[in-house]
């Protein structure tokens, strides 16, 4: 885990009636690496992948910084610049899937039309393409998934879809925002496994971005901690995780119900 | 039926007609019984039933097969004005609070409503105990002034849990009424629930799929699977205590920070929810199920005096 895929420099991003959100932030990513950024709601966490990605809702905007990724300064590209990068190079996750996918449109003509906006491919080696991906997401009933409308899949099965297409294009950086706070125990923790096998296959960096930080510390490598748009605390997790140096941190840890003889 | 017990659910039973006209049994064979400032949590996955019982309970779908029992009386399927003495009696707390405040309404108009509605006292007294209510959760009473979009999340499920309060009702339900807010204030919301509870003595239905969460606040823990109940645990060391291999495949997907290198094994399988399972209905997804789990079905029999467990294994 050497060299930085992705390095944030003094970043500061402003919305236009709430002034500075995020200020002065540095922060950077490892190649194969998973960050966990944790903070309640508010403390700028989605804000700051949003401004990774260049995805910040209307009146936010970048004032400085810089975010290098592969040695350029992606937060100054253009529009028609981006498109080459975004679903490419870096993708997103969000929290609820079922927002995220078209409601009147099958998966199948979603999934290739996403993949052929990005490679130059006809439209059977797209299908074909989808349906390899959906099966290497575990979702073995890959011809009957991509015939299928969003409404007649669970959750689980609408996040797996949204993942694959994600990882179709075997991006380099993966963020996701809040990716299981939306499902139960039990799918919950079968995305939580798809998300850590993609970093051992295909060598992809995540950044995850969770309020539930035993998720965070199950997942990540290191833990930023988030509150009032600053990083307070950022470490290997065993160190967060055994010896909080702040007291937010330690709020945060103590709020996590915890069973009993675990 | 024994002391004490205030309400009760016998052997009821939940059938919905699907579009294609088979019937789907949501809740099989359930039965139910809360005591007097009891606090019981149902827990299990998404579609397992817990929140049909929810509303079975608070009488907004009518019982197929069964009946409920409260205070003694029977009131399966209520009419009329009985059932509104009934609403008087029976309150819940949904998960989205923001979804159950209109938009345009004032706090203070939300909370009066109920006062006024069961004719419980005149206007301005309404709005007095609503500010004295608002103080009891820790608000400002100033609030009863604002829009519920002035109002972050955790101050309108307070603002929920004072209107419910403030009726004096025998249960409250509570459908994942933490789930949708940030883990410290899910903290400060239980707290505050457990504080009234010891205050003023009502039951509580906890429905959640968070088992550490279900630890710490239930007398008694339902898990349900499919409709059926297939674990009652009344202890205050679940991961000890457990015997079902689908509770112990929840506690194996509760993310510990004290235990992060766990190695935790999931289940793959699907849930199968076809009408026509001969045996055990978990036996498909079952890392220990054996031939017979697939033959013969396991009945709810009492293990030991903090467990019961439907399971051909025990």
């Amino acid at each position: 885990m050497t060299g930085k895929l992705i390095e944030i420099k003094c970043l500061t991003v402003r919305y236009k009636d709430e002034g500075n959100v995020i200020e002065n932030l540095n922060m950077h990513v490892g190649y194969k690496e998973i960050i966990g950024i944790v903070g309640e709601s508010g403390s700028g966490k989605t804000t700051l992948i949003r401004a990774i990605i260049n995805l910040l809702s209307s009146g936010g905007e970048i004032v400085s910084g810089e975010i290098i990724f592969k040695g350029e300064d992606i937060s100054k590209y253009s529009k028609e610049r981006w498109r080459t990068i975004r679903g490419n190079e870096i993708c997103m996750i969000f929290q609820n899937p079922g927002s995220y996918l078209n409601p009147i449109k099958r998966i199948g003509s979603q999934f290739v039309e996403s993949i052929r906006s990005h490679i130059d491919i006809s439209r059977n080696e797209a299908i074909e393409k989808a349906e390899e991906t959906l099966r290497r997401m575990g979702l073995c009933d890959s011809f009957r998934i991509m015939k299928s409308y969003p409404f007649q899949l669970s959750g689980g099965m609408k996040q797996r879809i949204a993942i694959a297409m994600a990882l179709a294009m075997e991006p380099k950086l993966i963020l996701a925002d809040e990716p299981t706070s939306a499902l139960d125990v039990i799918t919950q923790v079968q995305i939580i496994k798809e998300l850590m096998k993609l970093r051992n296959n295909f060598n992809t960096s995540i950044i995850i971005v969770t309020h539930n930080i035993g998720c965070a510390a199950y997942m990540a490598d290191r833990i930023m901690v988030m509150n009032n748009g600053e990083i307070i605390e950022s470490d290997y997790k065993e160190n967060i995780i055994a010896k909080p140096q702040m007291d937010y941190t330690k709020k945060l840890l103590d709020s996590i119900p915890e069973l009993e003889g675990h | 039926m024994g002391e004490n017990v205030i309400f009760e659910l016998q052997d009821v039973h939940k059938y919905f007609k699907n579009n294609d006209g088979s019937i789907l049994k949501a809740i099989k064979n359930v039965n139910i019984s809360l005591r007097q400032g009891e606090c019981i949590v149902i827990v299990g996955e998404s579609g397992c039933g817990k929140s049909t019982i929810a509303r079975l309970i608070l009488q907004l779908i009518d019982i197929t097969k069964g009946k409920m029992f409260y205070k003694g009386r029977n009131v399966t399927n209520l009419r009329g004005k009985e059932l509104k003495e009934y609403y008087r009696n029976v309150q819940m707390i949904f998960q989205d609070p923001l979804s159950t405040f209109s938009p345009r309404m004032k706090i203070g108009g939300y909370m009066i409503e109920p006062y006024l509605n069961f004719k419980l006292m005149d206007k301005r007294s309404a709005y007095k105990y609503a500010e004295e209510l608002l103080e009891m959760v820790g608000l400002n009473k100033e609030f009863i002034d604002r829009y519920p979009n002035e109002l972050s999340g955790g101050q309108l499920q307070r603002v929920v849990i004072a209107r419910t309060i403030g009726l004096e009702p025998d249960i409250i339900i509570c459908d994942e009424c933490t789930s949708a807010l940030d883990v410290s204030i899910q903290k400060q919301i239980i707290n505050l629930l457990l504080e009234l509870q010891s205050k003023t003595n009502f039951c509580n239905i906890f429905i959640t799929h968070d088992l550490a969460l279900a630890e710490r606040i239930s007398d008694k823990i339902y898990v349900m699977y499919l409709g059926e109940v297939v674990e009652i645990l009344s202890s205050k060391n679940i991961s000890r205590d457990a015997r079902h291999p689908y509770t112990k495949a929840l506690l194996n997907g509760v993310l510990s920070v004290k235990n992060f290198n766990k190695d935790i094994r999931v289940i793959d399988t699907p849930i199968n929810n076809s009408v026509n399972i001969q045996g055990c209905s978990f036996a498909p997804r079952c890392p220990s199920a054996y031939k017979n789990c697939f033959a013969e079905k396991p009945v709810l029999e009492r293990l030991n005096t903090s467990c019961s467990i439907a399971c051909n294994l025990y």
